[in-house]
């Protein structure tokens, strides 16, 4: 009875395994969309009407771009320096390290003329963009070899342990 | 003591780089209500600007000495890591900082097609602090209005630090909210440079009254002419006029039936007569009334006098 029930847990165990890993890589590209939109927002709301740094992280940072924009304006209340506030806020991001440094680096173009800090800010959702399109693209096959992988593990160790 | 004042002047201390602010803080109180800027010049000490001249604020030791990465963390803190933003007066030499402060700012220009486009490279800065004195005008209002109640349009003289800009934000202030005897007046401001109403993020951060529009960070002469079409104010002020065309547009306007209030940088209304773009202005006979601002012993002096209507075209 023991040795069935402990089978059925390492089951749900690689079950909740894929569920969990299938979400984190889901949450990364809602990330990358979320970033991606908010940059664009920003870079257009600096052409046109020089909003300042606070006031944009403020309007933007809700949903998932809050994981970055939220944290830095709170930072900055502090009178913690904006790049010193966006490399913390950056590396603290569940995305691929490259896009981290990508995005890192954006705290220090901020504070500089218009067509600069929009530019920044729009490479930056483009590199973003693109990042997501490629992972969109190798999703399904990703999804599926996680979940094999998942089950095949649970069943190997179920077998063993029955 | 002035309990204002040293309240204003740590409000402008806080916004210092830690390192200085603390320096700042330290003066006594007695110092404190007497400055009028905090000057910040690359290696040397900070040093206050009173009445009496520039005193330091800090030993002249090596680690009390102004870096330039006090002065950049210093613009950076003001403009809230948004230089973008506040390019336009940084042009221009100077930043509206939030509490009705204004950054004088100096360093290397950057020239595009022979103009400033920027500045780069910070060696000083002048951190004015902003006084406002609350019903300094309030004596003075009636000798500019006619027996009708209409204000007599004005220029405010004074030599520059004289205390012109002050009385013409409370006269603002006065004319905007009226009194027993005196409806109140719609009251339009071009505030090219940000002293009048100190605007931050579309908020005057001074009192102006309720019946008050603010056109901020516009050239007079194109201020005058959008708000002449937009907000039909019953009175225009500027500050400091000082080209021909800022001159054109205040024309434009009194031939609209505005009442103008403008300050110049000039002595009395001599000086005026002297200098050929004045003469110019006084020859269009838009100003009737002249205060001229002193210095008496127990502060500022207001002396109202009737403008006289001369001849452009001779010779001083």
């Amino acid at each position: 009875m023991h040795r069935w029930l402990g089978a059925a847990l390492i089951l749900c165990g690689g079950l909740l395994a894929r569920a969990s890993l299938l979400e984190s890589g889901r949450r990364a590209q809602r990330l990358r969309q979320a970033l991606s939109a908010a940059f664009e927002a920003m870079a257009a709301e600096i052409g046109e009407l020089l909003t300042p740094v606070p006031a944009l992280l403020r309007r933007y940072g809700h949903g998932e771009a809050e994981r970055l924009l939220a944290p830095v304006s709170a930072a900055l209340s502090r009178g913690v320096p904006l790049r010193e506030a966006w490399e913390q806020a950056s590396a603290a991001l569940p995305i691929g390290e490259g896009e981290r440094r990508t995005v890192a680096s954006l705290g220090a173009r901020l504070d500089s003329e218009a067509e600069s800090a929009a530019s920044a800010l729009r490479l930056t959702a483009s590199a973003l963009r693109r990042s997501y399109e490629r992972n969109e693209t190798g999703r399904r096959e990703k999804e599926r070899l996680i979940t094999s992988l998942c089950i095949t593990i649970s069943l190997f160790l179920t077998i063993l342990l029955a | 003591m002035d309990n204002d004042r040293i309240r204003r002047y740590e409000q402008a201390a806080e916004l210092l780089p830690p390192r200085l602010r603390r320096l700042a803080l330290e003066l006594p109180d007695a110092r404190k209500e007497r400055v009028e800027e905090l000057r910040l010049r690359v290696r040397q000490p900070m040093t206050a600007l009173t009445r009496e001249g520039e005193l330091s604020v800090a030993p002249a030791d090596r680690e009390a000495l102004v870096t330039a990465d006090d002065l950049e963390r210093m613009i950076a803190g003001v403009t809230e890591y948004s230089r973008y933003a506040s390019a336009e007066t940084l042009r221009q030499g100077f930043l509206t900082v939030r509490g009705g402060f204004r950054l004088g700012v100096c360093g290397t220009a950057v020239m595009r097609e022979g103009a400033v486009c920027g500045l780069k490279d910070f060696s000083s800065l002048a951190l004015r602090i902003v006084c406002e004195r609350i019903g300094i005008a309030a004596d003075v209002v009636p000798r500019l209005c006619d027996p009708t109640g209409r204000l007599q349009s004005t220029l405010i003289l004074s030599p520059p630090g004289g205390g012109k800009t002050t009385l013409l934000r409370d006269l603002i202030r006065c004319l905007s909210l009226g009194s027993g005897e005196r409806r109140a007046l719609r009251v339009a401001v071009v505030d090219e440079r940000g002293e009048l109403a100190a605007s931050c993020q579309g908020r005057a951060q001074t009192e102006l009254g309720g019946h008050t529009d603010v056109l901020d960070g516009c050239p007079k002469a194109i201020g005058i002419t959008m708000l002449l079409r937009a907000m039909s104010p019953q009175v225009i002020a500027v500050d400091e006029i000082a080209t021909r065309e800022d001159i054109a547009a205040m024309c434009a306007a009194a031939n609209c039936g505005v009442s103008l209030l403008a300050t110049i940088h000039a002595r009395g209304t001599e000086e005026l007569a002297r200098k050929p773009l004045w003469r110019e202005l006084l020859a269009a006979g838009v100003f009737s009334r002249a205060v001229i601002v002193g210095a008496g012993e127990d502060g500022r002096t207001y002396t109202v006098e009737e403008l006289p209507c001369i001849d452009g075209s001779a010779q001083p």
